[in-house]
């Protein structure tokens, strides 16, 4: 309750401290590139091998270089964004997995691992972890300052590999395979997402801005461990569930360009 | 329809005559092998354990002479062709094939095979990450060769069924082929621990 007092009390002193001029015109177009960081509120990896055939990581960065709000009446407004998103964990982590299946079976196997997660797809168009979302805008300017709640709805993609791996028992002439296969190869991932942006105009053409998008999703994604004598065709199959309510806040920056202005 | 679209494509451009060549399965080499490590290597010292013990098979082809045939007739000329394909220019056929492979156990291998008993069943070939049984594998076989040089038949024997009797082992290593023949070979003397 202290809070929300708070937090009422701050928006009523904005809203004083803003009010003694109107703008005579307002942008029809807002053109966004940004760049900024998705912190995990919740975490969709808990420390399973297959964490690493993941094309996504909990933490990333991002960066947005299609984003455009349509303004059809001088304070609301249509946006739609996209934005490509990468990590280094994502870079490395065939290695990653490579090692940990060294580490479980190299004392009892030789061990031969491949795996989806050899090949980086990502490039500077599309990264790895894709989201694109649309939204209503409000804008509120005043004087140099700009405030910009928004609701959104939107898709958060990222693939998820296959791993196989040939175990030659030592001493032996058996030969096993273990194989992690992923229900779906693309995982797509709806969320909602409200969001704040802040402002402050540096001319007529130019605003400066800080972004924090909250975006929540669930996913509901399933490997498949096997593990198969190659010899007698005997097959253990385990499930590993990845059944997570996923929490993000993305901070960002971002310059605005306007375009076309009118009046009112 | 299917024909006519090879007769086709065999009688383009200036195709060289297919010379036919014929080889014989002529002797046969057996080596052990000790599969403990990543790889099946021939042994050196001949003690191996046994549950990775395995027995490489070389068999030598020679080229027999014979009849030379050629593919010079064609209902269709050449200048009717849309397209060139062109068969090898040699090839080789076998005059004999291999009917069977069997393993036999010169020392007690376990209690129900004793020495002289067949022990192929414990036996099956690992090819390219791939067990196969033995009389499926020779089925499989392609003896129609491009390149006499290059090509002896040569594959591994895994043994998946270790010995249980004594652990001083010896195997015969019998193939029959087709013409009546059987080339035999034997390994080593061996301790199987």
């Amino acid at each position: 309750m202290k809070k929300l007092i708070i937090i009422v009390l701050f928006l009523n002193l904005w809203s004083s401290a803003f009010s003694q001029e109107n703008t005579k015109t307002y942008t029809r177009w807002y053109l966004k590139p940004a760049v900024g960081l998705n912190i995990p509120l919740t975490k969709l990896f808990s420390g399973s091998i297959t964490d690493n055939l993941f094309e996504y990581s909990d933490n990333s960065f991002y960066w947005q270089y299609i984003s455009a709000t349509y303004f059809f009446l001088p304070n609301w407004g249509l946006e739609f964004t996209y934005q490509p998103g990468y990590s280094r964990c994502i870079s490395n982590r065939y290695e990653r997995y490579a090692g940990e299946i060294e580490a479980e079976y190299g004392d009892e196997y030789f061990v031969s691992t491949c795996s989806g997660a050899e090949y980086n797809n990502s490039t500077i168009i599309s990264g790895s972890i894709d989201r694109g979302y649309l939204g209503l805008v409000y804008r509120y300017e005043r004087r140099n300052y700009v405030f910009l709640p928004k609701l959104t709805v939107g898709v958060t993609s990222f693939n998820t590999d296959w791993g196989e791996t040939v175990l030659k028992e030592k001493g032996s002439n058996i030969v096993y395979e273990l194989t992690y296969k992923p229900g779906e190869i693309s995982n797509d991932h709806f969320f909602i997402a409200p969001s704040f942006a802040f402002g402050y105009r540096l001319n007529k053409w130019f605003i400066v801005n800080v972004d924090l998008l909250y975006t929540y999703f669930k996913t509901d994604i399933e490997y498949k461990k096997q593990f198969c004598n190659t010899f007698t065709n005997e097959v253990k199959t385990e499930t590993i569930d990845y059944d997570k309510n996923i929490h993000t806040l993305s901070v960002g920056v971002s310059l605005i360009f306007e375009l076309r202005h009118v009046k009112y | 329809m299917l024909a006519f679209m090879l007769e086709l494509l065999n009688s383009c451009c200036d195709c060289p005559v297919t010379k036919y060549m014929y080889y014989s399965n002529c002797s046969l080499t057996v080596n052990s092998l000790d599969n403990s490590g990543q790889n099946p290597v021939l042994s050196q010292n001949y003690i191996i354990p046994k549950e990775a013990f395995g027995i490489r098979i070389l068999i030598e082809q020679n080229e027999t002479g014979g009849e030379v045939k050629s593919n010079d007739f064609s209902l269709m000329q050449s200048a009717s062709a849309c397209d060139c394909y062109c068969p090898p220019d040699s090839l080789w056929l076998p005059i004999d094939s291999i009917i069977s492979v069997n393993v036999i156990t010169d020392y007690d291998f376990d209690s129900e095979h004793t020495a002289g008993a067949d022990v192929s069943k414990y036996f099956v070939v690992y090819e390219r990450g791939e067990y196969t049984a033995i009389d499926k594998y020779i089925d499989g076989l392609d003896n129609t060769l491009y390149d006499l040089e290059y090509y002896g038949i040569v594959f591994d024997l895994l043994l998946m069924t270790p010995p249980t009797a004594g652990t001083v082992h010896q195997f015969d290593v019998n193939i029959k082929l087709s013409d009546g023949r059987i080339l035999n070979a034997q390994t080593q003397t061996l301790e199987l621990y």
